[in-house]
C-alpha cells in the first residue's frame, strides 16, 4: 500500500495521453499496427480527391487577395466595435457559465464515477453491488462525453430555440462528463488511507468523503477549471456560428456581407481573447503545479475574479431558466422523441451515409497527419531549451507566435476560409482541422521537448559529438514516443471536432446531420448521430491499442 | 483471565488475498480494559489482524466480533455505530496533510456528527475546547490552527492520537504506531496509548515490532508468524528463546 503521489496540475488527459510512452513490448504486434496506420492513411489520402467539381475555385482567389488585404486595416467604425464588445462579453459570459455548470455536474459526476466512492472499504455484497453501481454511472457519462458541444447546440437548438440557455447547456453538458472523468480519476489517484481511516472510525462516506479526499482533490479541480474556461471560449465562439450569439455569430453575419474588415475585427478580437484566457489559465496552473494552494495571491485573486465573472455574466445574460419548466418545451421534446424513434434513414441512403461516415475518417486522418509533420517540425524550433543566443531566441519566439496564432481560431473558422478558394469537400475540411490541431499539438511537442532529460544529451555533447549527430541520437528517440502518444490522443480530439468542420460544409457526418436536422428528418438525424458515436468509440479503441503496443 | 463478553473476538479466523494466506486458523478473545500487544516478523500478519479488528478487512474464513457485533455481515448502518467505538492509530498516521490540525483531531468524531454539522465545522471548527484539551493532553496544544503538512512525524503521530482521544472509543486500536518515529518519541507515544487505557479503561491492542517495547508496558503478547497466531501469554512468561524462534529466519526450502 503505497502512497500515491500527488498528481500534477496539467490536466489530466494530457497525462492519459503521455502514459503510454516508453516500454519494448510486441514487435509484432507494432509492426501491424503500423502496416494498418499506413493502409488507413494512404487511403484517406487518396480520398481527398472526393469533391464533386474542381477542388480549387480560381474565382476564390480575388475574394483571399481582398480578405487578406483587410487584415491590416480591421474595421475601427465605433459602432461596429461597439456591438463587437457587446458580442465578446456574450463570448466569455456563455463560456463562463458553461463552465460552472461543467464543474457542477463534474462535481457531482466525478464522485459517482470514482472507484474509490463505491468500492473502498466495502466487503461481498456491498462492494458487487457497489461495482454494479460504478459500471452504471461510468456507462451513463460516455454518451453525453461522446458528442460535440457543437451538435449538443444544434439539438438543443431544435428543443429550446434560440435562448442563451442553449449555449450555456451545450457547453457545461459535455464540458461536464468530460471533468466527471477527470476528477473521477484525481479523487482515485487521492492518498486512499484517510479516508479508509474516517470510515474505521465509523464516519459516514459522504462526511469521509468531504474530510478526506476533497481537501486533496478540490484545488486540482478547480485549476482543472480554468484549463475547460480556456477551451469554452473556443466553444462558446463556435456555438456563435450555429446562431447562439456572440463572436461567432458576428464573424458569421460579416463574412456572409462580404466585409472583410469586419470579419479581421472579430478574428483579432477572438485571438486576444484567446490568447488571454490561456495566458490566466497557464498562470493558475503554473502555480498550482508549484504547490500554490487557494491562499496563493495568483490562484486566490483568479477564484476571487471568476466568482465576480460568473455573477456578471448571469446578469450579461439574463438566463431564463423558466423555459425548462414551460410544458411547450416538454411537448416539443415529446414530439421529436416520437419522430426520432425509431430511429431510421429518411431520405438518406445507406451508401450516402457510409460515405459520409468514410469521408469523416478519412478527414480525421488527413488532418492529423498535417498537423503531426507540421508539429514534429516546429517543436524543436520552439523549445527554449538551451536558447542562449538572441537569434534563437528569436527563432523561438516566431515559432510560438505561429502556434499560437493557428490554434486561437477554432477549426470551422479556418474551414470557413479554405472554403473560400475550395470545393466544399474533404481536403478544406481535413486542412482546417490540421491547420489547428498543428497549433495545439505544437505546444503540446514543444513543452514535452523542454521537458525532455537533457543528461544524455549533455553526455553527448561533452564526449564532443557533433550537434546535428547529438539531435539524432540523444534527442530524436527521447521525443518520439512522446509525439506519437499525444499524436494519437489529438486524433481522438480531431475526429469529434471533423463533425464541426462538417456542419460548416466542409462534408462527412457533421454536415449530413446539420441537413437532416435542418429538414426535422429526426430519425434520419438519430442514426447519423448514432453513426458519429460509434465511429468516436472506435476510434477511441484504435488509439488506445496503438498506444498501447507502443508501452 | 478474559472477561465474559470480550471486547473483539476471533473464531477460526482465515484471511486469504488472491494466493497469499495472511492469517489462517486464527482464534482470539479481547476483554474490556486489556492491553495487549501483537508482534512477530515483517509479514506475520499483524496489520491484517489490526485491520480485521477495526472492519476496514473482512476475513474470508470464520468470523469478527468487535463489540458484539459481525462487522463484516452487519448491516451499514450498525457497523457504523460500532466503528464509531474503536479508535484506530496507524504507523503511516493516515492524517489529511491539507487539512489544518484542528480538523484532523475533529475528524475522530465525523462518525457522531451529521453531514452538514462536519461541512460547517471545516469553515468554522465545531468543538475547538475538545480538540484543544486533546492536544494539549498530547503535548501540542500551539499547533492547533498549523496546516498538517507542516508538522513533523513525531507531531503528526500525536495529532492522530488527539484525534483519538476525541473519539472517546471504548477501545483503541494502533497499527505500528512508532515504526516510523526515533526511539524516544516512540517511548513517548506508547507511554500515552497506556496511559489513556489505563486511565479510562479502554482496550487497546497495538502491534509493534519492537520486543522490548511490547514487553515492557503491556499485560499480554500475542506473537503471530506466518499467519498464525504462535503464542499469547502475559510478558513474565514469554522467554529470549521464544522471541528467538519467533524471528529466526525460515528455513530455506
Amino acid at each position: 500500500m503505497t502512497e500515491t503521489i500527488r498528481p500534477p496540475s496539467a490536466p489530466v488527459e494530457l497525462r492519459e495521453a503521455a502514459a503510454g510512452v516508453p516500454g519494448g513490448a510486441g514487435r509484432r504486434a507494432r509492426r501491424l499496427w503500423g502496416g494498418a496506420l499506413l493502409v488507413v492513411v494512404l487511403a484517406s489520402v487518396a480520398a481527398t480527391g472526393w469533391t464533386q467539381g474542381p477542388l480549387l475555385r480560381p474565382e476564390g482567389l480575388g475574394l483571399v487577395g481582398d480578405f487578406l488585404a483587410a487584415a491590416v486595416a480591421p474595421s475601427t467604425d465605433a459602432a461596429f466595435l461597439e456591438i463587437l464588445a457587446a458580442a465578446a462579453v456574450t463570448t466569455v459570459a456563455y463560456a463562463a457559465l458553461g463552465t460552472v455548470l461543467s464543474l457542477v455536474l463534474g462535481l457531482v459526476g466525478g464522485v459517482l464515477s470514482s472507484e474509490v466512492w463505491w468500492l473502498e472499504g466495502r466487503h461481498g455484497a456491498a462492494r458487487r453491488r457497489g461495482a454494479v453501481g460504478w459500471a452504471t454511472v461510468r456507462g451513463l457519462l460516455v454518451l453525453p462525453r461522446a458528442i460535440h458541444e457543437v451538435i449538443w447546440g444544434l439539438v438543443l437548438l431544435s428543443i429550446l430555440g434560440l435562448t442563451p440557455l442553449v449555449a450555456v447547456l451545450a457547453i457545461g453538458i459535455p464540458f461536464g462528463a468530460v471533468t466527471a472523468k477527470v476528477f473521477a480519476e484525481l479523487l482515485d489517484e487521492t492518498a486512499r488511507r484517510p479516508f479508509r481511516a474516517a470510515l474505521a472510525a465509523g464516519s459516514p462516506r459522504t462526511t469521509a468523503l468531504l474530510y478526506a479526499l476533497m481537501p486533496a482533490a478540490w484545488s486540482d479541480l478547480l485549476s482543472y477549471g480554468f484549463y475547460r474556461f480556456e477551451c469554452a471560449i473556443r466553444s462558446a465562439a463556435i456555438l456563435g456560428l450555429i446562431g447562439a450569439g456572440g463572436l461567432g455569430f458576428q464573424l458569421a453575419l460579416s463574412l456572409q456581407t462580404l466585409n472583410y474588415r469586419e470579419v479581421w475585427s472579430v478574428l483579432y478580437a477572438l485571438i486576444l481573447l484567446s490568447a488571454a484566457t490561456d495566458l490566466w489559465s497557464s498562470a493558475v496552473r503554473r502555480r498550482r503545479a508549484a504547490g500554490g494552494r487557494p491562499g496563493d495571491r495568483v490562484i486566490g485573486g483568479s477564484l476571487v475574479a471568476g466568482a465576480v465573472l460568473v455573477v456578471g455574466s448571469l446578469w450579461w445574460v439574463q438566463l431564463d431558466l423558466s423555459v425548462l419548466t414551460a410544458a411547450d418545451t416538454w411537448r416539443q421534446v415529446l414530439l421529436i422523441v416520437e419522430d426520432a424513434w425509431p430511429p431510421g434513414l429518411g431520405t438518406t441512403t445507406v451508401a450516402e451515409l457510409v460515405q459520409a461516415a468514410l469521408i469523416t475518417v478519412a478527414m480525421s486522418v488527413v488532418a492529423i497527419v498535417i498537423a503531426f509533420a507540421g508539429a514534429s517540425a516546429l517543436a524543436f524550433p520552439g523549445s527554449a531549451a538551451g536558447a542562449r543566443t538572441p537569434g534563437r531566441w528569436l527563432v523561438v519566439i516566431v515559432t510560438r507566435a505561429v502556434l499560437v496564432v493557428l490554434r486561437a481560431l477554432p477549426p470551422p473558422v479556418w474551414a470557413l476560409l479554405f472554403l473560400f478558394v475550395m470545393a466544399p469537400g474533404l481536403l478544406p475540411g481535413a486542412l482546417a482541422l490540421g491547420v489547428y490541431t498543428l497549433g495545439v499539438l505544437g505546444r503540446l511537442m514543444t513543452e514535452s521537448v523542454e521537458n525532455l532529460d537533457r543528461r544524455p544529451r549533455e553526455a553527448m555533447e561533452a564526449q564532443g559529438v557533433a550537434r546535428p549527430v547529438v539531435f539524432c541520437y540523444a534527442v530524436v528517440p527521447a521525443a518520439a514516443p512522446r509525439f506519437v502518444a499525444f499524436g494519437l490522443y489529438r486524433w481522438e480530439v480531431t475526429i469529434r471536432e471533423t463533425v464541426v468542420v462538417g456542419v460548416v460544409g466542409a462534408g462527412g457526418l457533421g454536415l449530413l446531420l446539420n441537413e437532416q436536422l435542418a429538414a426535422f428528418a429526426y430519425a434520419a438525424a438519430l442514426t447519423t448521430l448514432a453513426a458519429i458515436v460509434v465511429l468516436t468509440a472506435l476510434v477511441d479503441v484504435t488509439s488506445a491499442g496503438l498506444r498501447r503496443s507502443l508501452r | 483471565m478474559t472477561a465474559p463478553d470480550p471486547v473483539f473476538g476471533l473464531c477460526g479466523v482465515g484471511l486469504r488475498f488472491r494466493d497469499t494466506l495472511a492469517l489462517d486458523g486464527c482464534d482470539l478473545e479481547i476483554g474490556a480494559g486489556e492491553r495487549v500487544a501483537v508482534i512477530g516478523p515483517s509479514g506475520a500478519g499483524k496489520s491484517s489482524l489490526i485491520a480485521l479488528l477495526n472492519g476496514t478487512l473482512a476475513p474470508t474464513e470464520g468470523a469478527v466480533t468487535a463489540l458484539g457485533c459481525d462487522l463484516a455481515r452487519a448491516r451499514a448502518g450498525a457497523a457504523r455505530r460500532v466503528r464509531r467505538q474503536i479508535g484506530t492509530i496507524h504507523q503511516h498516521f493516515d492524517l489529511v496533510e491539507e487539512l489544518r490540525v484542528v480538523h484532523n483531531v475533529n475528524a475522530g468524531r465525523l462518525g457522531h456528527w451529521s453531514f452538514w454539522r462536519a461541512a460547517v465545522s471545516l469553515l468554522r471548527p465545531q468543538g475547538v475546547h475538545d480538540v484543544r484539551g486533546a492536544l494539549e493532553r498530547v503535548g501540542i496544544p500551539e499547533k492547533i490552527e498549523a496546516r498538517t503538512s507542516t508538522l513533523s512525524g513525531g507531531q503528526k503521530q500525536r495529532v492522530a492520537v488527539a484525534r483519538v482521544l476525541v473519539q472517546q472509543p471504548r477501545a483503541i486500536l494502533a497499527d505500528e504506531p512508532i515504526a516510523s518515529l526515533d526511539p524516544r518519541l516512540g517511548a513517548e507515544v506508547i507511554e500515552l496509548l497506556t496511559g489513556v487505557s489505563a486511565e479510562l479503561g479502554t482496550t487497546l491492542v497495538t502491534s509493534l515490532h519492537d520486543v522490548s517495547m511490547a514487553l515492557g508496558r503491556f499485560e499480554r503478547i500475542v506473537a503471530l508468524r506466518g499467519g498464525r497466531i504462535v503464542f499469547d501469554r502475559p510478558p513474565s512468561a514469554v522467554s529470549p528463546g521464544d522471541v528467538d524462534d519467533l524471528y529466526a529466519a525460515e528455513p530455506a526450502s
